[in-house]
């Protein structure tokens, strides 16, 4: 099966995508996209703040302007990795492309070990060990919800590994089941890392609504190009190298937030 | 005839002719789920305590406590000494504790799934909403009955007001009928007007501070779990 990138990059409502697994037919791609984005899929994103509820308690984050610039700040350091992660996982998934190929092993040959590799490169990047618990439970919060969404079409997670999983392995694997690219994939990875703090410093600081949705809106908006980049760099490079093609820019500041904040007694948001 | 209750619908077997291979159909045992939910301060944890009194010894029991200051009831069930610390869950909820028991209840599910490993399939999983308005019920997808708490002392209208936590809960507990006389409320109007917007369900005044009434929310908790496994 080959792996066409520029279909699946800017294509309409509609295409039929490589590697469609339902059957073939058009496929509704952007109102699947949409039901996957929206807040109120059950996957559990109403609890967690990613470090806003922590940096508000620490006093970093006091006004719309110190949310913008929490926000700005994620893109800038979390955003290639979720992205690409995102990405790859749903490359992997299609089955069109081996695009983890390891140092020092041979090429992985299944996707569970694809899977493993890419889950594995987002544990050697994040240092802090309840980011990682986190991560991992919004994985199985993912799953439960496209699961329960697409049955017929979402594997039950034992057969493929997909059970404790970071999210974005899980969000980029299972959205290739219906249907979605690695661009499509790594847009939702993007508006989950910049929409959860968002609307939680929304709720903890009783900021206006829709001045903070002017601030995700230009947000995204200038973002938008690492979801497409990240999705072509996938697709382009073939990934030689392994898994060190993934970004190590990280945030050693939210990455001691996660600490503190798993340890707070009163806190309101999951992570 | 004894019967297993299950979670059909986590459970699908996946029709389809997908690419990937779909998991098996399994039906797994698991406990009873109890959701007990009200406005702040109508007397949830205490009733939740007084349910862990009576019941410690005669079935495994555990606790899921979704507060706003969500150790805060768990802590108060453990200092009580009705519950092993190991059996209480807290869930956050992010300022949403409606959301986390109704529309969003994946965090909930987790939770009752880690209990009922502690407990076993046999026993009861009692699920304590943070403090809420008359609006916030639980979704069945979560629990099987569930009782919503008023208190007298929060006004005799409330249960004309309505909502669907006073029309469509299994039980409706109206607690700390003692306070009537002081705050002026009228307990048999309360009674009777929730009566006229339940269509028949069930409705127990208590004191739970007192012990006035817990019997007879225990008798209609354990008719359910019994009924559900018939």
């Amino acid at each position: 099966m080959s792996f066409e990138i520029p279909l699946w990059s800017d294509g309409l409502p509609g295409d039929v995508l490589p590697g469609d697994c339902h059957g073939g037919g058009r496929r509704a791609r952007y109102s699947t996209l949409m039901l996957l984005a929206d807040g109120r899929f059950p996957s559990g994103g109403h609890a967690y703040s990613a470090g806003m509820e922590q940096a508000i308690t620490w006093g970093d984050v006091r006004d719309l302007a110190g949310a913008e610039e929490f926000l700005a700040g994620r893109v800038e350091t979390l955003g290639p990795m979720a992205t690409q992660v995102a990405a790859a996982a749903n490359v992997a998934a299609h089955g069109a492309a081996k695009v983890v190929v390891p140092v020092g092993r041979q090429p992985g040959t299944t996707l569970r070990g694809d899977l493993d590799l890419l889950d594995e490169a987002v544990d050697a990047r994040v240092a802090s060990a309840s980011a990682r618990s986190v991560s991992r439970e919004q994985g199985h919060r993912w799953l439960r919800a496209v699961r329960a969404a697409w049955p017929a079409w979402v594997p039950s997670a034992p057969s493929i590994g997909l059970d404790g999983r970071h999210g974005w392995v899980v969000l980029g694997a299972v959205g290739a089941t219906v249907g979605l690219a690695p661009s499509d994939v790594a847009r939702v990875a993007l508006y989950e890392l910049v929409s959860a703090p968002l609307w939680a410093a929304v709720r903890l600081l009783g900021l206006d609504p829709f001045a903070a949705l002017e601030v995700l809106a230009g947000m995204l908006a200038r973002a938008d190009h690492l979801a497409s980049s990240s999705a072509a760099g996938v697709a382009a490079s073939g990934c030689p190298g392994g898994t060190e093609w993934i970004s190590w820019l990280a945030a050693p500041l939210s990455e001691l937030a996660a600490e503190a904040h798993l340890r707070r007694e009163e806190r309101l948001f999951a992570s | 005839m004894h019967r297993d209750i299950t979670d059909g619908h986590e459970h699908s077997s996946g029709a389809g002719s997908g690419s990937w291979p779909a998991g098996p159909a399994e039906a797994r045992p698991r406990p009873w789920r109890l959701g007990i939910g009200g406005p702040v301060g109508s007397g949830k944890t205490a009733l939740v305590a007084a349910l862990c009194e009576r019941l410690r010894g005669v079935v495994p029991i555990g606790v899921v406590t979704n507060d706003i200051y969500t150790t805060e009831d768990a802590d108060t069930l453990r200092r009580l000494g009705v519950l092993d610390a190991k059996l209480i869950r807290a869930v956050r909820t992010g300022c949403c504790p409606h959301t986390a028991i109704r529309d969003d209840i994946g965090a909930n599910l987790d939770a009752v799934d880690e209990l009922g490993q502690e407990i076993g399939a046999e026993g009861v999983i009692l699920i304590e909403s943070g403090g809420d308005n008359l609006t916030a019920t639980f979704s069945y997808g979560l629990i099987d009955r569930q009782i919503f708490v008023l208190d007298v002392a929060g006004g005799d209208k409330v249960a004309r007001k309505g909502g669907p936590g006073v029309t469509r809960s299994d039980l409706l507990v109206v607690n700390k009928v003692d306070l009537a006389p002081m705050v002026g409320a009228d307990v048999d109007r309360m009674l009777a007007d929730a009566a006229e917007v339940r269509d028949g369900r069930p409705v127990i005044p208590t004191t739970v501070r007192n012990g006035e009434g817990v019997d007879e929310v225990v008798r209609w908790m354990m008719a359910e779990l019994v009924l559900a496994k018939l």
